[in-house]
């Protein structure tokens, strides 16, 4: 009688959790062909008004970019040096110091002579004390806010309460903008002055040589889990990201690499404090407020602004990376949650947040009790060949075609891997993802999830390895 | 047809059901797995043929470019004809070589671009074809490259392309017809600001004002015009101030004296600040007070460049509780010659000290 019921309900969930990776993968599937057709119309539009002329004609209007930093001795001077040297008419840098135990302050004081300077602070957001407000001796346009230590959000908010100019980038200190990003990002407020916010592509610069703050040669790390981050970043970007814009969904704009309007921004109450995914919850707070408010806005997604980010090369930096994302994002779907379903949203309550909400933010539980329930199934003598052959078609076979076609979507637009040898790795990888790593990455999601509902606020450190130069690379 | 096929379907169905259920299922996800192999595998070769394909197309473009930049730089010299470039470049590789002159034209101004547009003349009627096209942007392209390389009797053509169904496409039109000394054109330009509305701001503003001084009666009837949107009034003044058009200060000021919504207010003010005079001192300083922040920073950096007030007044302005105001009020104090009054003001206790010494540095 236990072994009928037992054997009923592992069946149960077997049922479900195939139609889970059916329903994921084929959710996935169908916004990498809505992106195919929207990148290509992208590209058509980019030739179709000419962004020098748009530049000529509009201006640009000026930016801020806001860079938070905590600990970041190794890459801070290299990364502001490159974002002097951004293509970009009318800009601003402010780079906060969050309290940093190392001597990121110091080096950026000395580096770039930075004096005390006035500067009001214009939006009233509460934050931690700040310490200073500094200006370089020889760069007017940069500079650093010294704080009390409060977390990347709290930054961010300082950042945000001296910012002067109609819309402002947030970034990582850890990233390095290609030299038109900006210019490349802003577009869509010079096209649309409905628009609100803006996310970019994020890359991993591993592997890349990076020469004067400006990655100059484009290879794929050495390091396998940095590999494997190259292909899902491309996949997460180019086929997911990409696609939800092609559908007017837009969720997600990466805090690595976003624009937004800054008097929307403050008046929807800035940054949230109490979350470690608060570039998430701030995208559907504005998507909620401006619905509220009764605005027509527009959240887009721009695929050809890129900002490079270094990627963990070992399994505890990732794993505690993956476990801080997983917690971003159930945070701000568990906040805005009244919104799912909610016809007042639109496409976002409708579909965006249904999505995200059942099958990225549970996703990882369902998997993990799908791979548990798959092995005891194995183990107790009930699968046979079918069952185990559509297992692993639904969660490893489609896994690996979507895999491919992102590779094939990078190919078709902006083929940033010049090496033929790379394109084949990347598509080498995309088999290889499937077979363990993406398993490890449930893993460490799940932990996410577990971390969240023990309400765990921490980051957990991370790791800089500083970027390579070209030289170095060269001789590797 | 239907009978191979028919035929097809009975054996397929005759054979599934000589399985036993579990091998059918078995078959049923075996046809899926090699579906999916199929679809990766046409994924990948595809890729790779398009990596291909790109690197030799991006080799010809090379060597083309090349061959074209000898020929037109030739051309240009006077050295040859417009006929003898024109037969060097082959019926399928006009559009990339109006490209390729179109960045020439980008960079040449007078005498020289003239004579670019001499050399696209031949191609020109490719481009008319593709104002037909279905894709919005192939007639976005054209319409850019006619409006950077073609001729006077193009304009025709720029007109009702203005009023095409694609906004990018009737953008495109407008701008290059303004750019052609657009008087002519300001009827069909602004009979379509209303679909211009979503724009950015600067990017319709310098449309407008790039009509020139000619279209400032029309302009001041949009500003007027109370049926229009508040979006459409406000890049009017703007167009108006720019274009220093000193007969839309009165309507202006008649509008302002009406208590206009914020937006259109401050806009006003914008105008003011550089078109008005001390008859208008008055009007500006009941707004002073106003209840939006951005009505009131307009109004202090009107009173600031106006410069018959006392200095007293732009002071208050520093302690006033929106940041904006207090910044607009000292840089009105910097324009009006204050430094030292902003100094001593930057070092005392006064609410405004924060943003007079960040005035203050900004020179």
């Amino acid at each position: 009688m236990i072994e009928v019921v037992a054997r009923n309900l592992l069946w149960f969930v077997n049922a479900l959790v195939l139609l889970y990776f059916v329903l994921l993968n084929g959710g996935y599937f169908v916004t990498s062909l809505i992106a195919f057709r929207a990148l290509r119309r992208y590209v058509a539009r980019l030739k179709s008004v000419d962004i020098q002329d748009l530049l000529a004609a509009a201006g640009a209007p000026p930016i801020t970019l806001i860079v938070p930093a905590y600990n970041e001795e190794a890459t801070c001077v290299e990364v502001v040096r490159s974002l002097l040297t951004l293509n970009y008419p009318e800009y601003e840098i402010i780079v906060v110091n969050d309290g940093s135990s190392d001597s990121t302050a110091a080096r950026m004081i000395s580096a770039f002579e930075m004096v005390p300077a006035a500067r009001m602070r214009i939006a009233d957001f509460e934050t931690r004390p700040v310490h200073g407000v500094r200006r370089s001796r020889w760069h007017p346009n940069l500079w650093l806010i010294d704080k009390e230590n409060g977390g990347k959000p709290d930054a961010l908010n300082s950042g945000l309460a001296y910012c002067q100019t109609p819309l402002f980038c947030v970034m990582d200190a850890d990233t390095i903008l290609e030299r038109d990003a900006l210019l490349r990002i802003a577009r869509p407020f010079l096209e649309d002055q409905r628009t609100v916010a803006t996310g970019g592509v994020v890359r991993v610069v591993n592997g890349c040589a990076v020469d004067s703050g400006s990655v100059v040669d484009i290879r794929l790390p050495r390091s396998w889990l940095a590999r494997l981050q190259v292909l899902e970043y491309l996949r997460a970007f180019l086929a997911g990201r990409m696609g939800w814009h092609a559908l007017d969904a837009t969720l997600i704009i990466s805090g690595a690499f976003g624009v937004f309007r800054r008097s929307v921004a403050v008046d929807a109450g800035g940054f949230r404090t109490d979350v470690v995914g608060e570039d998430v919850e701030l995208v559907v707070r504005l998507h909620r407020y401006c619905r509220e408010e009764g605005w027509a806005y527009k959240i887009s997604f721009v695929p050809d602004p890129v900002a490079w980010t270094e990627a963990p090369e070992t399994l505890a930096g990732l794993g505690r990376q993956r476990d801080r994302w997983q917690r971003g994002l159930s945070e701000a779907l568990t906040i805005h949650r009244n919104m799912i379903f909610d016809s007042t949203y639109g496409r976002i309550g409708l579909v965006a947040m249904p999505h995200f909400f059942i099958l990225e933010m549970l996703g990882p539980i369902i998997e993990g009790v799908g791979y548990t329930a798959f092995v005891l199934t194995i183990l107790m003598g009930w699968a046979n060949p079918a069952y185990i052959f559509g297992f692993f078609m639904v969660a490893i076979g489609l896994g690996v075609v979507l895999s491919v076609a992102a590779v094939g979507l990078e190919e078709i637009t902006f083929r940033r891997y010049p090496r033929f040898l790379d394109l084949l790795r990347l598509f080498g990888l995309a088999v290889v993802e499937n077979l363990g790593y993406r398993q490890l990455v449930t893993f460490w999601r799940v932990r996410g999830m577990v971390s969240f509902l023990r309400g765990k606020k921490a980051w957990g450190t991370m790791e800089r390895k500083g970027f390579s130069s070209s030289a170095e690379t060269t001789s590797s | 047809m239907r009978s191979i096929a028919s035929f097809l379907g009975d054996i397929l169905e005759a054979a599934l059901q000589s399985l036993p259920t579990q091998s059918r299922a078995f078959l049923a996800v075996t046809i899926a797995m090699a579906v999916l192999v199929s679809l990766s595998a046409f994924f990948a070769i595809y890729a790779i043929w398009l990596r291909v394909r790109n690197d030799i197309q991006a080799a010809r473009w090379a060597d083309r470019e090349a061959r074209w930049t000898g020929l037109t730089l030739e051309a240009l010299a006077g050295e040859r004809t417009v006929d003898e470039l024109a037969s060097v470049v082959g019926r399928g590789e006009r559009l990339p070589f109006l490209d390729f002159l179109l960045r020439y034209a980008r960079r040449l101004t007078g005498r020289e671009r003239d004579r670019v547009k001499e050399l696209a003349v031949p191609f020109l009627p490719e481009l008319e074809r593709l104002l037909t096209d279905r894709d919005a942007y192939r007639r976005a392209r054209a319409v850019q490259t006619l409006g950077a390389l073609g001729l006077p009797h193009h304009n025709e053509i720029l007109v009702e392309a203005v009023h095409d169904e694609s906004p990018v496409v009737s953008m495109l039109a407008a701008r290059a017809l303004a750019a052609h000394g657009g008087t002519k054109y300001v009827g069909p330009i602004l009979s379509n600001l209303d679909r211009f509305e979503h724009w950015g701001t600067e990017y319709v503003r310098s449309l407008l004002v790039s009509l020139g001084s000619e279209a400032a009666p029309a302009l001041r009837e949009v500003m007027r015009d109370v049926d229009r949107s508040i979006r459409v009034r406000v890049l009017a003044a703007d167009a108006l101030r720019n274009l220093h058009d000193l007969e839309a200060i009165q309507p202006a000021a008649e509008i302002l004296s009406r208590e206009p919504e914020p937006d259109l207010a401050a806009a006003l003010l914008r105008m003011m600040s550089v078109l008005g005079g001390p008859e208008h001192i008055g009007l500006i300083k009941g707004l002073l007070q106003h209840d939006h922040f951005a009505v009131r920073a307009q109004a202090y950096s009107a009173l600031g460049a106006l410069g018959r007030e006392g200095p007293e007044l732009l002071e208050a302005g520093l302690a006033d509780p929106s940041p904006w105001v207090a910044l607009h009020a000292a840089r009105g104090m910097r324009d009006r010659g204050r430094h030292d009054r902003l100094a001593e003001l930057a070092e005392s206790e006064h609410p405004g000290a924060m943003a007079a010494g960040q005035v203050l540095a900004e020179e």
